[in-house]
């Protein structure tokens, strides 16, 4: 324990040498063309789904940017993500000798890459280091979207994707781009704090677990291409990754008898190859934003394998059969400055084979008043596990929120995330995370 | 020999257009020279600080860059303050608009529903930003003359995708460049006033370095300060893509 504090500390005395170094280094070589910017935001979530109210152990953010453009066709950004939590992680009394445990804190370069345009070619540009790769047309639910890992460390904005290290290169010819990727290696799901059990059965929440991730061989080094142009008045994008799941998938269970029975002891998780063809496209109509995007995902084959004593029992855990997941969606700013966005989205992220696929129909209205100094939002979405027996399993989720911006660049939100369901329904598995969220966000 | 009274031809007849009296010219052509001043430069880049008032006074400062080419293609990036700092705006053409958000580093195609709404807080909509070229969408009527300035009220083409019922523009009657638009809704009611002030020639260009937009209806205003302007920078149609749109402003 005492030894995990002084690496703490360790790890903080490089955060001012680092910014240090930054600014010299930048300072010295490239004058007036860098810059520094960033946020600052205090988060508070109240848990209200179980019997009481409680303060979450949730995380206020400070992002560190900076951007150096050192000439016409080179341009780096690299930024800082430092998460601090409000709630101490102390259990015994030597715990109180450490400031990390009374005051927990994450520190990880969030995105880092650099930039160089024209690179051999005019018609070439590539991107090396740690990066958000955006894929497909839909707002934010997109099934062709699996380069990043999945950012689940806030429930609240469950579409987040977390940078991951990457080489692009995207080739421009008249209309059409050509995008290539390689990810060297898989980073898995961002699961939220103390909430992993949520993306494990309730039986199974709890177990001693250990997690696989694939060999770091080029082998089992990550790509993906994708053609994107115009067609008439459409946008539209093909696509294909090779690569791995990033959430990962049970491969051993160990069950031992107890006085209640059969219980696990032990979990063994892995993560599946998998290969995924995308298409969307997105265009106008009548004033209308609209699109579609699909995905085909070409899984592997999982058998996992439960022991019982001496003996192993397989069963297929995960099918290699095709699914397609989808999203249709829509938006229009009506007379007034009264914006909609509906979404029909056929499988979530965490959602795979194609009888586990459930619908998600998502709306959202927004309307700015006072000068755009308040702004209300109305979210809400109906999950339905089967559409022949919809009463059995559906959820629902409700999704207000109000943001008041007293100043330039100051933004105070007050929101709720409720959400409930029927058992088997995914928005019912996560009723115990309704919270009410407030939270000042400072950029500069 | 042919050619040199093709040349004497052509120019006997730009010198007859030049001094035709201004008095007998139609609303049309009037029109057509207003918005031939106003795309007379094959490109223009220009930055300039947005500052938006208040019914109470109270202020709220941006800095954009601004680029244009022809009619059609535009590029707008946000420079400052910070929370939209990055924030870019394309048009590549009428129905085709893209928004690029570096928060998310996401391009987003935008519906033109979008047209009548304020762009990024400021008393110009998306429509008049997009606004370069009265004739294509505007029918035109000439009214007296005030002050030396032509007076027409233009009225939407039947074809025409704007939301405004008329406009009434006052053009200076010796160079074309208008200084005072009025927007009208559908209902008649006077809803803007676009004043144009300092007008100056920068480069052989007649440039207002000031305009002002006053909201009637909400007692809001955006003043638009020129800071920096350059003309004829040969920018390509390769510039106004969404490569383009993502990159960072140097």
């Amino acid at each position: 324990m005492i030894g995990s504090g002084k690496k703490a500390k360790e790890r903080w005395a490089i955060v001012p040498a680092l910014l240090l170094l930054i600014l010299l280094i930048t300072d010295g070589l490239f004058g007036q063309s860098q810059r520094f910017s960033g946020f600052l935001q205090f988060d508070k979530r109240f848990r209200v789904g179980g019997d009481s109210t409680t303060i979450a152990d949730f995380y206020n953010r400070l992002r560190l940017e900076m951007q150096v453009q050192p000439g016409e066709k080179v341009y780096a950004f690299a930024s800082l993500d430092v998460r601090f939590y409000d709630l101490p992680r102390v259990r015994s009394l030597t715990g109180l000798e450490n400031l990390n445990r009374q005051y927990p804190t994450d520190l990880s370069v969030w995105e880092a890459y650099i930039d160089v345009y024209g690179f051999v070619l005019d018609n070439f540009d590539l991107r090396i280091g740690k990066q958000r790769l955006n894929w497909g047309t839909a707002d934010r639910l997109n099934p062709t979207d699996n380069l990043n890992p999945d950012d689940f460390s806030d429930l609240v904005n469950f579409a987040e994707k977390v940078p991951t290290w990457a080489v692009k290169g995207s080739y421009y010819v008249g209309d059409f781009t050509l995008t290539g990727v390689w990810l060297p290696t898989l980073t898995p799901i961002l699961l939220p704090h103390n909430s992993a059990g949520l993306f494990l059965s309730n039986e199974l929440a709890g177990v001693k677990d250990r997690l696989d991730l694939p060999a770091a061989t080029p082998r089992n080094s990550m790509f993906a291409l994708k053609v994107s142009g115009e067609l008439g008045n459409w946008d539209y994008s093909l696509s294909y990754f090779n690569g791995f799941d990033d959430i990962p998938v049970l491969r051993r269970m160990v069950l031992q008898p107890n006085s209640n029975g059969l219980v696990p002891t032990r979990l063994e998780l892995g993560f599946p190859r998998l290969q995924v063809v995308g298409l969307d496209v997105a265009t106008e109509l009548f004033g209308a934003g609209l699109w579609g995007e699909a995905a085909v995902f070409l899984p592997e084959k999982v058998i996992s394998v439960t022991q019982i004593g001496g003996t192993a029992y397989p069963s297929v855990e995960l099918d290699d059969r095709p699914y397609v997941k989808f999203t249709i969606g829509g938006d229009y700013t009506f007379p007034g400055g009264v914006y909609l966005n509906a979404q029909w989205m056929h499988g979530f992220f965490t959602e795979r084979g194609s009888e586990a696929l459930h619908d998600y129909l998502l709306a959202q209205l927004k309307k700015k008043y006072f000068d755009d100094v308040m702004e209300l939002a109305l979210g809400a979405g109906l999950e339905v596990a089967d559409w022949g027996t919809f009463r059995d399993r559906y959820g629902y989720g409700l999704f207000p929120e109000l943001i008041y911006r007293p100043a330039d660049n100051l933004a105070m939100t007050i929101g709720f995330f409720i959400v409930d369901g029927r058992d088997g329904s995914l928005f019912g598995a996560w009723r115990e995370t309704d919270q009410v969220y407030a939270r000042v966000k400072l950029v500069f | 020999m042919k050619r040199l009274l093709m040349v004497q031809f052509l120019s006997l007849l730009l010198g007859w257009w030049l001094i035709i009296p201004a008095h007998s010219q139609d609303a049309e052509t009037i029109l057509s020279r207003i918005d031939s001043v106003l795309n007379a430069p094959k490109d223009r880049v220009m930055v300039e600080k947005m500052i938006l008032i208040d019914k109470e006074g109270s202020q709220k400062i941006r800095r954009i860059k601004f680029y244009q080419k022809g009619s059609d293609l535009r590029l707008v990036r946000f420079l400052s303050p910070a929370e939209v700092r990055g924030v870019s705006f394309l048009r590549r053409a009428e129905d085709r608009l893209y928004l690029y958000l570096p928060a998310f580093r996401r391009i987003r195609r935008i519906a033109s529903s979008i047209k009548n709404e304020r762009f990024m807080g400021t008393d110009f909509t998306y429509e008049d930003m997009s606004q370069s070229e009265f004739s294509k969408d505007y029918f035109a009527e000439r009214l007296p003359d005030q002050d030396g300035l032509f007076v027409l009220q233009l009225t939407p083409r039947p074809d025409a995708d704007v939301s405004y019922g008329r406009l009434v523009v006052y053009a200076d009657s010796t160079n074309y460049v208008y200084r005072k638009v009025e927007y009208y809704d559908r209902e008649g009611r006077v809803q803007k006033e676009l004043i144009l002030s300092d007008i100056e020639r920068v480069d052989g260009y007649w440039v207002p370095k000031t305009m002002e937009m006053r909201d009637l209806s909400r007692n809001h205003k955006t003043l638009l300060e020129l800071l920096e302007v350059r003309f004829d920078q040969g920018l390509s149609n390769k510039f106004f893509t969404q490569r383009n749109l993502k990159r960072p402003e140097r």
